[in-house]
């Protein structure tokens, strides 16, 4: 029932989104306000060589029916090259002490798309995830070999500031995690932290976040109360909120809906399907179902190797490896 | 700190924004930010540099007190002494100054001094002795030759004040060397036989002791030796057994006064030279140069303080040691553990293990949070109204200071045996009730083995505490003065911190660096006691 | 209690010994009678020694009892029983007791409810004893007090807001000569109240700055062998004892002030307040910081994470994250740092001055309560004077002020724990 439910209100938000896209220049112009940095990039980077793939690419969106639609006309992961991949991994490991935790990872991430990683508990995606915006440095003992690569820049390279890293990946956890503040002030942290003090822009800054949070109705008369008194799933995606309010390139969602019940979780999904597009997203889930419907690309992750980095609809329909098939129908995980 | 390279990097690699125009607003709003970055990146390295002095503030203060009681503490463990050449001689009997040189006289303890005296001196005591043919045959008849009654004296004197002093009384007071002397005079003069005479014998060794001023004979002999004292028949005759009639001259190192020990320590407020008036100087110019002079030659010398640790506390500072204290303090303590370890844990297990969530229970827990935070003192007071003035308990004795003590830490205990057993996992405890265990069975079997290391960490942690305090021990009465370590928990006593502190309130400076390697032995003890406390935990450290 | 003619620790040992052959007897006959009750092919409800214990119960309880009821009645001066009768009643008692209860025991009868009750009633009196101390605390500063109060030389008002505290006249009063020029008491207490405050004042400003920081540092910047060794040092100031402290502040700190203030041109006397306070703060730093501690270490690792996940630097978090939710717990350590603080004795005692001087100046000597509190009852007058009482309308305020702090700090840091709690 909750799933059908679910679904229906993912399929609700689609056509509105799609209604946005279909027009290039509008969403352009849609994205410019919102999320200025992300267009430009795609622009600045994209027009050269692919002027029209892009418009391509939207106009697919349109398409009620995700899969089929966005398959074909996505790159696949090995063909993802130069410039385009907004996060690039060669040889990356990750140890706890002794254990290696992920083991010589090498893939591209595209820019301005969802992947999902997926993959059974303790598969080290959670660990993956972390490492992206460091977190991992906040573990003892926790430490990297390999490379990996934000916009080109070695994120564990000596000349990485962790802090500005952090500024532009933004992180929503397993379990939601408000600041014991107010609603306000929650989603204000992050700008004020990097010199937004100004309070008409401040204002400004918090509703937007709060509109693409999908939190805006339910909270706008009472951005002083505290964040604690919040449901679990608008605590979630007051987190969601805040992670966008510093504009950040990329965002990380570690498990997002697991804490939730299954309406928030719906919430929730709505909410990815709209900021689609205007962020590159990746999400670590361990619902399969999850992973199918908010995701553009797939990462499967077994004992700490990727066993396959396939367009979603493609590693679902038909994987390339015997294990991804045995986890998605379900023989283990 | 980031260097302005590292943020150009940044930028640059940074590819989409390199592409901007720096008209951008968005370009502009990144340069500031960046900006920002490096002004936060001071401001933390600010509060970091602010959390790492707190702790060194700390851990420096710890170092400059360490240190500057170790600079205070360690010059009393050497004592000065002097080497003396004494001669023991009759007329040293009543002047022990005259056995010493002349020119160290003034420089000798004296303290030695008394206990010299004490040991050229030997207590007599005169007695009527009737010489016999058969005395001098058989040793046996030497105390039949003693008489009671004394013809040569006055009849009030005759037999004591009319008092009546058996034989036996007598004897105990003479010692077998007075009795051997009976025997030597009449085998040395055989005429004597049949003549009775008073003689001179030496006593006992507990007339010795009265003679020395101890009260503690039996009350017997006690009457018998006052009795005697009053009528002059007995005196502190020249110890000839041991330096010989005409006297002997003996080489030893003797203790030097406190002035002396001071002086040769090199503490300012001893030279004259720092004094206006040299008069005021507690050493003259005289004094310091003979004293100097001895130390150059060897005759003064700073020798290990062994006083320290062997005797009691006394009026003189050269002397005056730890011994008491330390045995009071262990005597304490130890009552302190007995009574509060059995009470601590049974409330413990009470409170964890089978109290009803009542008012009750919610009472006694809520008490023992608030005992736990009620000022030490309170506790003397406590003492003070309710042991001594209500259960009239001996006021500065081992007992009192040990109850009061023990309800100071009964709190520590209670808490601290709480965390051990509330740290014992549930399923332990379900495991046993499964088996058909009843509560104290699974508490007694299963809970109390696997906590009872807890809570003796804890246990002795508290009698660490205990150790330390003073304030509720000077409300009843332990910082009296002291010189005897107690036999019964009936006797008063001192403790260490008491120690130290009536070493810090006495007036003569010499007491001060007593004072301070009181508190070093102290602070060694205690450190011990936590050592075991981190030892017997670390031992049992136990993973669930 | 006990006879003269016999040594008391000997009659003890002697009594001590016989009843515990006596205990072991019993224990033993009437496990030999459960085993026969066994061997007779019946089933017991309880466990073997259960009988073993219950018939010990019957023993010696009811002599308990009795020797507990003989013991209050002789403390009151009620009776006087030689102790050679009291030690034949505790081992005749039981004796006589013995063989009924042997024969009592049967296998029908369930002898872990007795004994199970017998135990908890033992846990229940011991858990009673720190009632009885609080109580005991309670009555004996307050009757005093009472006492004091109503000496015709002391007003409750006066005392609480006269600013003259001079008891000196009380002791000339008692002795008939009252009224003799500028000897009369008083007993304003306001001047130890106000240096109380003073050294305490100064003791926070210490200890709150230090151990928040340190805490901070520990908890949040140290790694685990910085950790290590950070912590027991600060430990380590909270194992020294008062006393040596009063003599580090005494002799060495106080003298250092006095020099420092010459050198700045100011007069400070040898009792000033700053010695004190300075090492009384540096005692309570470690108190501090562990309690700090404590409550930044639950706040929840998340909420820190979601700042770091944001770009905040450490401080950034600590200061606009961690702090701010800890508050309520390290208000509540402030409180208790402060009820500590007013408590505090040995280094008053050593270091502060015994003139009540109702100045703000910390160079000045200055007194405290506790300072009077010693003073007053180590003094050699009578227990009734009212100088001497006068210490316990101190304790008085004192206990009252302690429990008052702890009591609040105890509401805001449940407070602040339920906030968390389940995380």
């Amino acid at each position: 029932m909750a799933e059908a439910k679910k679904q229906k209100q993912f399929e609700d938000s689609h056509p509105e989104q799609a209604e946005e896209k279909t027009t290039p220049d509008q969403a352009d112009e849609k994205n410019q306000e919102q999320t200025g940095e992300k267009t430009d990039d795609n622009d600045e980077k994209n027009e050269p060589r692919h002027t029209d793939e892009k418009q391509q690419k939207e106009a697919k969106n349109s398409v009620t029916s995700q899969f089929s639609s966005q398959v074909h006309d996505r790159p696949r992961p090995d063909e993802i090259q130069d410039e385009s991949p907004i996060l690039k991994f060669e040889d990356f490991s990750i140890f706890y002490d002794d254990f290696e935790a992920i083991r010589k990872l090498s893939a591209n991430v595209p820019r301005g798309e969802v992947t999902a990683i997926i993959g059974p508990s303790g598969c080290g995606k959670s660990t993956l995830l972390n490492a992206v915006n460091r977190m991992t440095d906040l573990i003892p003992g926790c430490h990297v070999e390999g490379k990996m690569e934000l916009n080109g820049e070695d994120v564990f390279g000596s000349g990485m500031d962790v802090i500005w890293l952090r500024r532009r990946v933004g992180m929503v956890f397993q379990k939601p995690n408000p600041f014991p503040k107010s609603i306000y002030d929650n989603v204000a942290y992050g700008p004020r932290l990097h010199g937004k003090r100004n309070g008409d822009e401040l204002d400004e800054l918090v509703e937007k976040s709060l509109k693409e949070a999908a939190l805006w109705n339910e909270v706008k008369d009472r951005l002083k109360a505290n964040a604690m008194s919040l449901s679990g799933g608008q605590q979630q995606r007051l987190c969601i909120a805040r992670a966008l309010a510093i504009e950040p390139h990329m965002v990380l969602l570690d498990e997002p809906t697991s804490a939730l019940d299954p309406k928030s979780t719906a919430h929730i999904e709505t909410l990815l399907g709209e900021i689609r597009g205007h962020y590159t997203v990746i999400i670590v889930t361990h619902n399969m179902q999850q992973a199918a419907r908010v995701s553009d690309y797939t990462i499967f992750l077994f004992e700490g190797e990727m066993i396959e980095f396939n367009r979603t609809a493609d590693l679902f329909v038909n994987p390339d490896k015997k294990q991804t098939e045995e986890y998605i129908t379900g023989r283990f995980g | 700190m980031q260097d302005i390279n590292q943020y150009q990097d940044t930028r640059k690699l940074d590819r989409p924004e390199d592409r901007v125009t720096t008209s951008d607003p968005r370009k502009q709003q990144m340069e500031e930010e960046l900006k920002l970055l490096k002004k936060r990146r001071r401001s933390e390295a600010r509060f970091k540099f602010y959390t790492i002095s707190a702790v060194c503030i700390a851990a420096a203060f710890l170092l400059f007190f360490l240190v500057d009681l170790i600079i205070k503490g360690y010059p009393a463990l050497q004592q000065a002494e002097i080497q003396a050449s004494i001669t023991y001689s009759p007329e040293t009997v009543n002047n022990i100054d005259l056995a010493f040189p002349e020119e160290i006289r003034d420089l000798v303890s004296r303290a030695a001094k008394r206990r010299l005296s004490q040991e050229a001196r030997i207590a007599e005591i005169q007695i009527p002795v009737h010489y016999t043919e058969e005395t001098a045959r058989n040793p046996e008849s030497a105390v039949q030759a003693i008489q009671l009654t004394r013809e040569d004296m006055p009849p009030w004197k005759h037999n004591f004040e009319g008092q009546d002093i058996s034989r036996e009384q007598l004897i105990q007071l003479i010692g077998p060397e007075g009795l051997d002397q009976i025997q030597q005079n009449i085998k040395d003069t055989p005429s004597l036989a049949g003549s009775v005479r008073n003689e001179w014998l030496t006593g006992s060794d507990r007339l010795q002791e009265f003679m020395g001023g101890a009260t503690d004979l039996d009350d017997q002999m006690m009457d018998t030796a006052t009795l005697l004292d009053e009528a002059d028949y007995l005196q502190m005759g020249f110890n000839a057994e041991k330096y010989g009639a005409e006297g002997k001259t003996v080489q030893e190192w003797v203790l030097a006064d406190s002035h002396v020990d001071q002086y040769l320590k090199g503490y300012d407020y001893m030279k004259p030279s720092s004094y206006d008036n040299t008069a005021n100087a507690p050493v003259s110019p005289e004094k310091a140069e003979r004293i100097d002079r001895m130390h150059e030659e060897g005759k003064i010398a700073l020798h290990f303080n062994d006083y320290f640790f062997l005797n009691g506390d006394s009026k003189i500072p050269e002397v005056a040691g730890m011994r008491a204290a330390i045995i009071g303090s262990v005597y304490v303590v130890s009552i302190v553990f007995l009574i509060c370890l059995p009470i601590g844990v049974l409330t413990s297990i009470y409170l964890e293990e089978f109290a009803p969530d009542n008012f009750l229970t919610q009472t006694i827990e809520v008490n023992i949070n608030n005992l736990a935070a009620i000022p030490s003192i309170l506790f003397g007071v406590l003492g003070l109204a309710a042991f001594i003035h209500f259960f009239h308990m001996p006021r500065s004795s081992v007992l009192v200071g040990a109850a009061t003590l023990a309800l100071m830490t009964l709190p520590i205990i209670i808490i601290a045996s709480r965390a051990a057993l509330r740290a014992v996992p549930q399923s332990i405890r379900l495991a046993g009730f499964a088996m058909g265990a009843t509560r104290w069975q699974v508490v007694l079997h299963h809970v109390l083995p696997v906590s009872i290391s807890g809570i003796m960490t804890g246990s002795i942690i508290g009698i660490a505490k205990a150790m330390g305090e003073t304030a509720p021990l000077i409300i009843v009465g332990l910082v009296s003065f002291v010189p005897e370590a107690p036999v019964t928990p009936a006797d008063p006593t001192s403790v260490m911190p008491a120690q130290i502190f009536s070493w810090w309130s006495m007036s003569l400076r010499a007491f001060q660096e007593r004072a301070a390697l009181g508190i070093l032995v102290l602070l060694t003890v205690l450190f011990i006691l936590n050592g075991l406390a981190v030892f017997v935990r670390a031992k049992s450290e136990q993973s669930w | 209690m006990f006879n003269q003619e016999i040594n008391p620790t000997i009659l003890f040992l002697v009594t001590a010994v016989a009843v515990v052959l006596i205990g072991r007897l019993g224990y033993r006959m009437s496990r030999r009678r459960t085993e026969a009750i066994t061997d007779g092919g019946e089933e017991l409800r309880s466990t073997p020694d259960y009988y073993g214990w219950y018939a010990l119960v019957w023993m010696f309880l009811p002599t308990l009892l009795l020797l507990i009821i003989i013991a209050v009645l002789a403390v009151f001066g009620l009776i006087d029983i030689p102790g050679l009768w009291i030690a034949a009643g505790c081992i005749l008692l039981p004796a006589l007791i013995l063989l009924p209860v042997v024969r009592y025991l049967h296998a029908d009868l369930n002898a872990s409810v007795l004994v199970e009750r017998v135990i908890y009633g033992i846990l229940l009196s011991a858990a009673l004893v720190s009632i009885f101390t609080t109580v005991g605390i309670m009555l004996s500063v307050l009757f005093e007090s009472i006492q004091f109060f109503q000496h015709p030389s002391v007003s409750i008002p006066e005392f609480l807001f006269g600013t003259n505290w001079s008891p000196g006249g009380a002791f000339l009063e008692s002795a008939g000569r009252g009224g003799e020029q500028g000897t009369e008491a008083s007993f304003g207490a306001i001047p130890l109240f106000a240096g109380t405050l003073v050294i305490t004042g100064i003791a926070m400003l210490v200890a709150v700055p230090v151990g928040v920081l340190s805490a901070i540092f520990l908890s949040e910047y140290a790694s685990g062998k910085v950790r290590k060794t950070g912590k027991p040092i600060i430990e380590i100031l909270a194992g020294i004892p008062t006393v040596v402290y009063g003599f580090f502040a005494a002799i060495t700190v106080a003298p250092l002030i006095v020099r420092a203030a010459q050198w700045v041109g100011l007069d400070a006397s040898y009792q000033n307040a700053l010695a004190p306070g300075l090492i009384m703060g540096i005692m309570i730093i470690p108190f501090m910081s562990s309690l700090c501690d404590d409550v930044m270490s639950s706040v929840p690792r998340n909420i820190r994470n979601a700042s770091y996940a944001m770009g905040a630097t450490s401080s950034e978090t600590i200061k606009q994250v961690v702090l701010p939710a800890a508050f309520p717990g390290i208000i509540s350590a402030f409180l208790l740092a402060i009820s500590v603080a007013i408590g505090e004795t040995m280094i008053v005692v050593m270091a502060a001055g015994l003139t009540a001087n109702l100045t703000a100046n910390p160079l000045e000597e200055m007194t405290t309560v506790t300072v009077h509190i010693v003073d007053n009852l180590t003094g050699d007058q009578a227990y009734d004077n009212p100088q001497t009482l006068s210490a316990f309308g101190l304790g008085l305020t004192l206990l009252f002020m302690t429990l008052l702090l702890n009591i609040v700090s105890t509401i805001v840091i449940r407070k602040f724990r339920m906030r968390y709690e389940g995380d």
